[in-house]
């Protein structure tokens, strides 16, 4: 670099100067910064001095002091891992349960009383009550040092269902994290002892008693157990094999917390926890589809209403911590080309075929809500076997009234066996009832036992129905779809 | 952190300011061009100053009362010795990697 004008030289020795601890500064800073003077300033030697000063003021920095940063670097780190975890399924859990009672308000506001007293009664510094409040910590801290050493050692065994996702090593370590943000508050009551006498002077005794007592008064009540939050994990649960052989099986959510499976493959049991559908499941070894097992499960408190197939159901985010305790179910998700069947007008720019109608029905959900509070009556459809407003399939039977066509393709996808994406250009709402041989896709096979009317070899298949009722056809092609990866799983060890 | 024409214990800053300073009492600039000098290393300013303070804090070297802004540093007896060992040690390495690359 070339050399700089003096003027600017000199604000770029005070500068790097500043990068020094006081105390260096006092004893080699004038000779430092003729010497940086005496030569022009280049970017190695602005580099070289600013390493150099960084090195000085951690070098200035007490050793316990150097240990929080090092924590803070830390716990820096596995924040951007869990920031960047958001975007992967894990199957590990933070010792959240045993953290929280270090971390509560409660206690942040005792540090930065334990500071604040440090700073008025012994005159210490920000720094040296932060201090204080690190040890205080780790002292508080040890019990639970102790439980993640026991965990660790199998001294102890974790029987509550609750805590078996517990990672030993995160427990004992977990004091440990916190010290940092202890150092912190600590510091902070320092300071606002430093403060406490400037404020009683110019605000008056008085007032300063009043904020004390106020801000006491809205940390305990900040400390105060939250109010009915669900956590992600059931109170109870208990999982068993079932080997009946039945085909039938069901997975149900029932009132008060509770999820029952009775006879259901994991599989299934895995995409109603991670709100999949059979396309966007993929993955898993083979015995995930066959063996069938019954879970009973019960949230702590009544979890509050969700939408069917919301993707923060508590009930759906408690079953994915129950198979990863006792499945050991570990996934990812990705976003994957996947073989698909695009729906297509048969003749492009034509009309579709006689059985597609634009429909004369108001199925918007305003009109369905207006609907269930007046009881109004729907307006005529065209058609009085479509359904007035929904979409139903029955085996051999597929119905719509006033709805889009992208009501379906989840339907049509199940019978084809491929995810289905509209390409028809065809807006708005519409009825038919397509009739085709039930057996006629190659998708999911009906399950065993199924009562299925007796093939009708007149009906045409699904593919070949939609082109003559609908006008419409399924084209092969690829659409990229985000999906659930199962990447391990296994069976699960006695209750 | 030296800029480094040379790698090795030849071009550590503190035996470089050792050596330097066992001809005689330099301030800082005057160590960083005679070490620039004698032994083609260019220290930079920090890493001059960074070694500084830790020869000073070993007290192998000791700052001289000065007038000036520019405070010369001395090698003390505690300094002399530990630069002779280094240097004997250094010559001993040397002696025998010299000996064994002279052709057999």
């Amino acid at each position: 670099m070339s050399a700089t004008s003096q003027p600017i030289a000199w604000y770029i020795v005070r500068a790097l100067l500043r990068i020094y601890p006081k105390a260096w500064r006092r004893e080699y800073g004038p000779e430092l910064a003729d010497l940086l003077l005496a030569r022009p300033l280049s970017i190695q030697t602005i580099g070289n001095v600013s390493v150099s000063g960084a090195a000085e003021r951690i070098r200035a920095i007490d050793v316990t002091t150097q240990l929080g940063l090092a924590a803070m670097a830390v716990i820096l780190a596995l924040a951007v891992r869990n920031v960047a975890g958001l975007f992967v399924e894990t199957t590990k859990t933070l010792p959240t349960i045993v953290v929280a009672p270090l971390m509560s308000e409660l206690y942040v506001l005792f540090l930065v009383g334990g500071g604040c007293w440090f700073h008025v009664r012994r005159g210490g510094t920000a720094a040296a009550a932060g201090v204080q409040a690190m040890k205080i910590t780790f002292i508080a801290g040890l019990p639970v040092m102790v439980i993640g050493l026991f965990m660790l050692t199998d001294v102890i065994h974790v029987s509550n269902p609750a805590h078996h996702a517990l990672n030993p090593w995160a427990v004992l370590f977990a004091p440990l994290f916190r010290l940092p943000e202890c150092w912190i508050w600590g510091a902070v009551g320092a300071q606002v002892g430093r403060r406490l006498p400037r404020l009683a002077r110019t605000r008056g005794k008085g007032t300063v008693a009043l904020a004390l007592v106020a801000i006491g008064v809205v940390g305990a009540h900040a400390a105060q157990p939250p109010g009915p939050s669900v956590p992600a994990r059931f109170d109870v649960a208990s999982v068993k094999p079932n080997n009946s052989g039945e085909a039938n099986g069901s997975l149900r959510e029932q009132p008060g917390g509770r999820v029952m499976a009775a006879n259901m493959p994991l599989r299934a049991i895995i995409s109603f926890a991670y709100q999949t559908n059979p396309f966007t499941l993929v993955g898993g070894p083979d015995w995930i589809a066959r063996e069938r097992f019954d879970i009973a499960a019960k949230l702590e408190t009544e979890p509050p209403p969700t939408p069917p197939g919301s993707a923060n159901d508590p009930i759906a985010l408690a079953m994915r911590t129950l198979l990863a305790d006792r499945f050991k179910v570990k996934v990812h998700r990705e976003t994957r080309d996947v073989d698909a069947y695009a729906l297509v007008l048969a003749r492009p720019g034509s009309a579709p075929g006689p059985a597609l109608k634009r429909s004369t029905q108001d199925c918007s959900p305003e009109a369905m809500r207006t609907r269930a509070a007046g009881g109004a009556t729907p307006a005529a459809s065209g058609t009085a076997l479509v359904p007035s407003c929904g979409a139903r399939m029955a085996p051999g039977r597929l119905q719509l009234g006033g709805l889009s066509l992208a009501s379906v393709l989840g339907p049509i996808g199940g019978l084809t066996g491929r995810v289905v994406v509209d390409r028809t250009g065809l807006a708005g709402a519409w009825d038919f009832e397509l009739t085709f041989a039930p057996d006629s896709g190659r998708g999911i096979a009906p399950a065993p036992g199924a009562n299925l009317p007796a093939p009708d070899p007149d009906l045409p298949s699904i593919f070949a129905a939609l082109q003559e009722q609908l006008g419409l056809k399924l084209e092969p092609t690829k659409t990229p779809l985000d999906v659930v990866v199962i990447d391990s799983a296994e069976r699960p060890g006695p209750d | 952190m030296a800029r480094k024409p040379k790698s090795g214990p030849a071009s550590d800053p503190e035996l470089l300011i050792l050596a330097s300073l066992a001809e005689g009492p330099k301030h800082g600039y005057l160590i960083m061009t005679d070490v620039e000098a004698f032994a083609g290393v260019s220290l930079g300013a920090g890493t001059l100053y960074t070694a500084i303070t830790r020869l000073v804090d070993k007290k192998l070297i000791a700052p001289q009362s000065s007038a000036g802004r520019q405070r010369p540093y001395r090698i003390t007896a505690k300094g002399a010795a530990a630069l002779a060992d280094q240097l004997a040690g250094m010559r001993r390495v040397a002696a025998i990697g010299f000996a064994r690359l002279r052709p057999a």
